[in-house]
């Protein structure tokens, strides 16, 4: 039975739903008040919309069961950290009325972490705001003509077009028929994110445009589109020519270009969704630096913090100048927008001393990689990200450490070639890059995550990096390090083949309680993130030290008891003292 | 006055489960199901109101009332001219959650009508909100109170009815802010985060050392 279920589960999930087939993460023998209080409320809401998911369906109450079991599953045992969100209910429906339960849930599961992973995991659904962005510049890019009478339309908003398909994937708007059609052709997609929006967008491109009228004043309702919209989704009955369509967009917008707009999108809307002003967050951002830095120096050697403060200071001036000559040789459209330059220059211009210590570091380490990124598309994204980091107010003790170690290297290749990128090594790249991995403390940052996961090829490029890593370089970035167990034996070696598992996405900080025994955290019982499968624990709950080469951990980390008896069977006593 | 004015935009916010679509079904179409299917994202409709001789186009925006749906709230109460917040007379907590509507539509710098209604009146027996909190409170934040039913259709009429005439009245003091009056705001989509509920959340971060 598993191996069916398993059937069509794409890799990243693959040791979710081992652990979830062995029950170890159902939270079956989960008993404390408040995991069960949590449950108890998501499964409320789904029995709650249960009697609101296809009223009067001829199989109303069969359907509303399984459908009903199924979001039990997904959304209180699976995948428990992104909750219920309706929408869901009608997506489970239809599943549920053409396929047997279980494979009902399977399909589900695979959809809802495919297509929706990134904006329901935050609690809120920004997501959709950043996809329904990128639809309407989709739309934009494969016919400007029609792009422009649709946003001359009074009140229009992408989001208003595209959210409901995407929060009901596509289910609570068109026929069955052709939303397993579409499901079909997105899930065979080696992107499926992006197979969505491009069908969205062929969607939009077949609504007859003459339907839509214009008053004198040129400027109509947004309304009579929506209901254009939704005609056209009701009236299809057969996906294949739009899935065609939109597989042909291809032609004409790359994937790439999608998913660097996506990136693009997130990163502005990350700017734009904190309450404080950008300024206040830069400020606030590289103040926490400071401090942070101040912790760690003092833990350092004497000698060591003059070398680092040093080489800030010196960097500084190079750093604006070089800011402003990187935008304009590369041409870079991202950055001429000039959204983070002004807010560079702004706090920083206003002397050297303002731009003390390691927050320069930083930026100088982000510049770099900006720099690099001429040559390779791929880094340029991570550029983006650790500044949309840096500004998005999330800098943690991780980042301090990277940047000592970041301010170390540096002072080295100071040494060689001043700031040149050609002196920097993979290391740093990958330290980057691994850092803004495990930075996802904000919903937002999930996304960026997401975004990073979608992109195979920067994947490959991350693995390959942090493979490359000198141990050395993995012991300084990961926190775990220190404490050593004696066990060396390795991820593969241990019998289990993950061979191609991703990276899990770390469960945000903001957590309360532990994941797994539902204990409260305080300043005295930390949080800590199993390396295995991204969940916050506490530290009764994560013990188990293994290595996990496959993921670049090449000494023992930190893993929750739950992964330790999936990747090690043999082994069921804890060995940490 | 005679002739037709509008559209208006009227938005209609509230918490999950309250009534919104089922008072607008009521409104628009006269007809009420008790098992409507919720609202993914939102609804529109459209209705034309005879107030005073006056034709008073009405766009109706239903919205999704489940929490999470909020960050996409604004590009519905964006640019609106009336806003009618639903709560549901025997939850308590519906009613808390009208308030901080309010305020999040006061941050947002919307100058939109507002009025207060609270559904499900049939089930008076049951009430938990009491009818003068409501009201003090709807006239502290200057909005209209009423209660209504939309199983039966009581006081839906007059609860849309009071706020289109709320919101003729109100362009009638202002003429020259029609219709784009509100633009100014479009650029600031500010996407009212949950931190605001809880500012003082702790951002520790995680394995500080262990």
């Amino acid at each position: 039975m598993g191996d069916l279920l398993l059937e069509g589960m794409t890799d990243k999930n693959y040791l979710v739903g081992l652990r979830w087939l062995s029950g170890v993460a159902l939270g079956s023998g989960d008993t404390r008040p408040k995991a069960q209080r949590l449950r108890q409320r998501i499964a409320e809401e789904i029995d709650l919309d249960m009697r609101r998911t296809f009223p009067g369906h001829p199989r109303e109450a069969a359907l509303q069961i399984a459908a009903r079991d199924i979001l039990r599953m997904l959304c209180c045992a699976r995948n428990r950290d992104t909750g219920y969100t309706q929408g869901l209910n009608f997506t489970a429906a239809v599943l549920c009325s053409v396929m047997p339960r279980d494979d009902a849930f399977w399909c589900l599961a695979a959809l809802s972490e495919n297509l929706a992973g990134h904006f329901l995991k935050g609690g809120s659904l920004q997501g959709v705001l950043v996809d329904s962005d990128c639809t309407d510049w989709l739309v934009g890019e494969l016919d400007a003509k029609r792009a422009a009478k649709l946003r001359a339309l009074r009140g229009y908003s992408p989001a208003l077009l595209f959210s409901k398909p995407l929060c009901t994937l596509l289910a609570g708007c068109m026929p069955i028929d052709a939303a397993l059609q579409c499901w079909q052709a997105v899930l065979s997609a080696p992107c499926p994110r992006i197979l969505m929006l491009r069908i969205l967008a062929a969607f939009v491109l077949e609504v007859d445009m003459k339907t839509i009228p214009t008053n004198n004043g040129g400027a109509s309702e947004v309304s009579v589109l929506l209901h254009s919209l939704q005609k056209c989704f009701q009236g299809t009955y057969d996906a294949k020519t739009l899935v065609a369509a939109a597989e042909y967009s291809a032609l004409t917008v790359p994937d790439s270009a999608i998913k660097e707009r996506l990136a693009h999108k997130m990163i502005n809307f990350c700017l734009r969704s904190t309450r404080t002003t950008r300024r206040e967050a830069l400020q606030t951002a590289e103040e926490r630096v400071r401090r942070l830095a101040a912790e760690s120096r003092a833990r350092r050697s004497r000698s060591a913090a003059v070398r680092f403060r040093r080489h800030a200071g010196l960097a500084v001036s190079q750093l604006l100048g070089r800011i402003r000559e990187m935008c304009a040789e590369a041409g870079d459209e991202l950055m001429m927008e000039g959204e983070f330059l002004s807010e560079l220059q702004g706090p920083f211009s206003l002397g050297s001393q303002a731009l003390e210590g390691p927050a320069s570091a930083f930026l100088t380490a982000v510049f770099l990689d900006l720099d690099a990124a001429k040559t390779g598309q791929v880094l340029r994204k991570h550029a983006l990200i650790s500044l949309a980091l840096l500004l998005g107010d999330s800098l943690s003790d991780r980042v301090a450490t990277l940047l000592s170690l970041l301010g170390q290297n540096l002072g080295s290749a100071e040494a060689t070639d001043g700031m040149d990128g050609g002196s920097i090594s993979q290391a740093e790249l990958a330290a980057l890059v691994h850092a803004i991995q495990e930075e996802n403390s904000e919903s937002a940052l999930a996304i960026s995550e997401d975004i990073v996961k979608d992109c195979d090829l920067d994947q490959k490029a991350f693995m390959n990096a942090l493979l490359a890593l000198p141990p050395l370089a993995l012991e300084t970035l990961s926190m775990d390090a220190t404490p050593k167990a004696d066990t060396q034996s390795s991820f593969t070696s241990a019998g289990t083949s993950f061979g191609s598992l991703m990276a899990p996405t770390w469960v945000c900080n903001s957590g309360l309680y532990c994941q797994s025994c539902s204990i409260t955290f305080t300043c005295v019982r930390r949080r800590h993130h199993c390396r295995a499968c991204g969940r916050l624990l506490c530290n009764a709950c994560s013990l188990q030290r293994l290595p996990l080469s496959i993921l670049g951990y090449l000494q023992p980390v930190r893993v929750c008891d739950d992964c330790c008896i999936v990747l090690c069977p043999g082994q069921s006593s804890p060995r940490h003292a | 006055m005679s002739g037709q004015e509008g559209p208006f935009k009227i938005v209609i916010l509230g918490e999950g489960r309250v009534g919104k679509t089922s008072l607008l079904r009521q409104f628009v179409s006269r007809t009420f199901s008790d098992q409507e299917a919720s609202t993914q994202s939102a609804a529109y409709l459209d209705k034309i109101l005879l107030l005073r001789g006056t034709q008073v186009q009405l766009s109706l925006w239903d919205t999704a009332g489940q929490e999470r749906f909020h960050s996409l709230a604004p590009i519905y109460y964006r640019n609106a001219d009336g806003a009618l917040l639903v709560y549901d007379i025997t939850d308590l907590e519906s009613f808390r959650r009208v308030a901080k509507w309010v305020e999040e539509l006061q941050v947002m710098g919307t100058t939109c009508v507002l009025a207060i209604v609270g559904n499900k009146s049939d089930l008076q027996s049951q009430a938990k909100v009491p009818k003068a909190d409501a009201e003090t409170y709807a006239r502290s934040i200057n909005a209209r109170h009423s209660t209504a039913s939309a199983k039966l259709g009581f006081g839906v009429d007059e609860a849309f009815g009071a706020l289109a005439e709320d919101v003729l009245a109100s362009r009638a003091r202002a003429p020259g802010q029609t219709q784009t009056s509100s633009r100014r705001t479009r650029g600031a989509l500010v996407v009212a985060e949950d931190d605001a509920a809880q500012p003082s959340r702790q951002k520790s971060g995680c394995c500080g050392g262990g």
